[in-house]
């Protein structure tokens, strides 16, 4: 039997009826990965004990939720006992005492920690190549990047080596690798997942949210994972989320809003595909209306800011006292820190000299100031879009996947592809990708986005979607 | 651009290689680029946003320790470092 082919819902189903055992799957994905990631780089860390903790939930038969499913979860989120990289050489031995928030839910419900996924050293990144372990390729085509920064999550899920998988989304983080790889991510409300236990990149920003072969194992994982936390001071209650209400969701009459200023920016490849999906929308009743939104262009050097400013303060802990490598010398306090400085990858260094720029006296005003208010004028603009329509449609890339190495002269072509993903980043609203077709023989997705705390009602849209536009599948590697 | 790599290197502890000189140039450029739109923007007097944050008291009642307690509950110092929780 492959099961890499059945959906997440059906391998737990399975699991429950006693069909097979948590014990035997976990062996089948670990063995999966052991055979077939050598190709993709998808994975850090095997947990090895994997197996081990499948038996023990086959003998307890506490199954939980999560029946004993293997999950993979990117390499940012701390995991009890299980090393914990980010992708970055400075965190190359850390092994974390405590796990996330959202690792405790999964383990409550049964779920198994299979790995941990590679991804953008630190989540910067938009193409999985700035990892500190190697790039991680495209399962849909081995030259091309699968998107970044939960560039392993994504591909595992792609490629069948894990059925479900986490990741973290900062300005696209989730939603990018999703419609690079043609799966379907979810970046939640901010505040709707605990952060606690997610190793900070810009904190205002970031969520971790599921990614799934199809809508429903996406919505699945969320609803294990969403919920208040009190180690997490900004995290929220949200509303209960039905599987069976998404399953069943009727999309006649629904208003959906088309953002023209972001989609007259897009590839034509893209566009075309895109134009595709609107009529899909249609097709499923929804009414769809083309609208503009004053000042939406300003987002991404908003985001940039804001995201650098935090990352420049985060990133200050790395020392060499607390975490990672031991920083011991006989040199002086600065030359010490600075020693260990030296293992931060490129990109990692870039962003933390701009952040301190746009911190530092002279520009504080000009840049950190003016983004911050930008970043309020963007989530008033889009809250009172959606007070109007149900939904905001974009594409959730301008562009299709480029090759492995191909933009390393051409930083700014990647730091403009995030464009379309981080308006729901700064707006703190929810937004999904999901796989329309494909173009050239690439995934191109569309990004739907609602309210804060609407979640059910975007996998909602997202479920009549897809049962229009066909799923992706999984790649025979 | 080189003298202000450098002094922006100097302010937070990076130490960079020639090689990662020229490269860290090329993306700071080309991200200061995508930060030139800002620089004509006229916000007025908006408050700036920042997400919910509220505060959250933990369940337990906070204690108040003395040097004694407090050391007490390091377990070990080796090599000059104290080995123990990092936070009471």
């Amino acid at each position: 039997m492959k099961w890499e082919r059945l959906s997440a819902i059906r391998l737990i189903e399975e699991l429950k009826s006693g069909s097979i055992t948590s014990e035997e799957i976990s062996a089948y994905f670990l063995d999966r990965i052991k055979k077939v990631d050598h190709i993709l780089n998808s994975f850090i860390t095997l947990n090895e004990k994997a197996v081990k903790e499948a038996e023990k939930i086959d003998k307890d038969k506490k199954g939980g939720r999560l029946a004993g499913l293997p999950i993979a979860i990117k390499d940012n989120i701390t995991t009890k006992g299980i090393r914990t990289t980010c992708a970055s050489r400075i965190l190359e031995n850390y092994v974390p005492p405590y796990d996330a928030e959202v690792i405790s839910r999964i383990k409550r419900e049964g779920g198994i920690i299979i790995g941990k996924t590679n991804m953008d050293e630190f989540a910067m990144g938009s193409s999985g190549e700035n990892s500190g372990f190697g790039p991680t390729k495209n399962p849909r085509d081995l030259n091309r990047v699968p998107g970044g920064s939960s560039s392993g999550s994504a591909a595992a899920v792609a490629a069948g080596l894990a059925p479900l998988a986490l990741g973290s989304d900062t300005g696209g983080s989730i939603r990018a690798p999703a419609s690079f790889t043609g799966i379907v991510g979810l970046k939640p409300t901010y505040g709707a997942v605990s952060r606690f236990g997610l190793i900070a990149y810009a904190n205002s920003l970031e969520q971790i949210g599921p990614m799934g072969k199809n809508v429903l194992d996406a919505a699945y994982l969320y609803s294990i994972i969403y919920g208040e936390d009190e180690k997490d001071s900004t995290s929220l209650p949200s509303p209960p989320l039905s599987i069976e209400r998404i399953s069943n969701f009727e999309a006649k009459g629904v208003k959906v809003a088309i953002l023209t200023d972001l989609v007259s920016r897009v590839d034509e490849p893209v566009r075309k595909v895109f134009e595709r999906g609107i009529n899909y929308v249609s097709e499923i009743g929804a009414e769809v209306s083309e609208v503009k939104l004053e000042g939406i262009d300003l987002a991404l050097p908003a985001y940039y800011v804001i995201a650098c400013s935090e990352a420049s303060s985060n990133l200050a802990r790395y020392d060499g006292v607390r975490f990672g490598v031991d920083c011991r010398t006989n040199l002086s306090w600065r030359d010490a820190y600075k020693e260990v400085r030296k293992l931060f990858g490129k990109e990692v260094k870039v962003r933390i000299m701009l952040g301190a720029y746009a911190l530092s006296a002279g520009f504080f005003e000009e840049y950190y100031v003016k983004a911050v208010k930008v970043r309020r004028k963007i989530r008033e603009g889009l809250k009172k879009l959606l007070k109007r329509y149900d939904y905001i449609a974009i594409p959730t890339m301008p562009v299709l996947p480029w090759r492995i190495g191909e933009k390393l002269d051409d930083p700014l072509y990647v730091y403009l592809s995030d464009a379309l993903t981080v308006p729901a980043n700064l707006a703190g609203v929810p937004a999904i990708s999901l796989p329309i077709g494909l173009a050239d023989g690439l995934p191109v997705g569309i990004q739907f986005i609602a309210d804060e705390f609407e979640e059910e009602k975007l996998f909602g849209l997202a479920k009549r979607f897809e049962e229009e536009a066909g799923e992706l599948g999984v790649v025979d590697l | 651009m080189k003298g202000e790599l450098e002094y922006l290197a100097d302010l937070v502890l990076l130490e960079l290689t020639r090689e990662e000189r020229r490269e860290v140039a090329k993306r700071l450029k080309a991200l200061k680029s995508v930060l030139k739109k800002l620089e004509n923007v006229e916000v007025g007097e908006e408050p700036p946003f920042l997400p919910t944050l509220r505060l959250k008291l933990r369940k337990d009642e906070p204690k108040v320790f003395n040097v004694e307690e407090l050391l007490s509950i390091v377990p070990k110092v080796k090599d000059r470092y104290v080995k123990g929780p990092k936070t009471i």
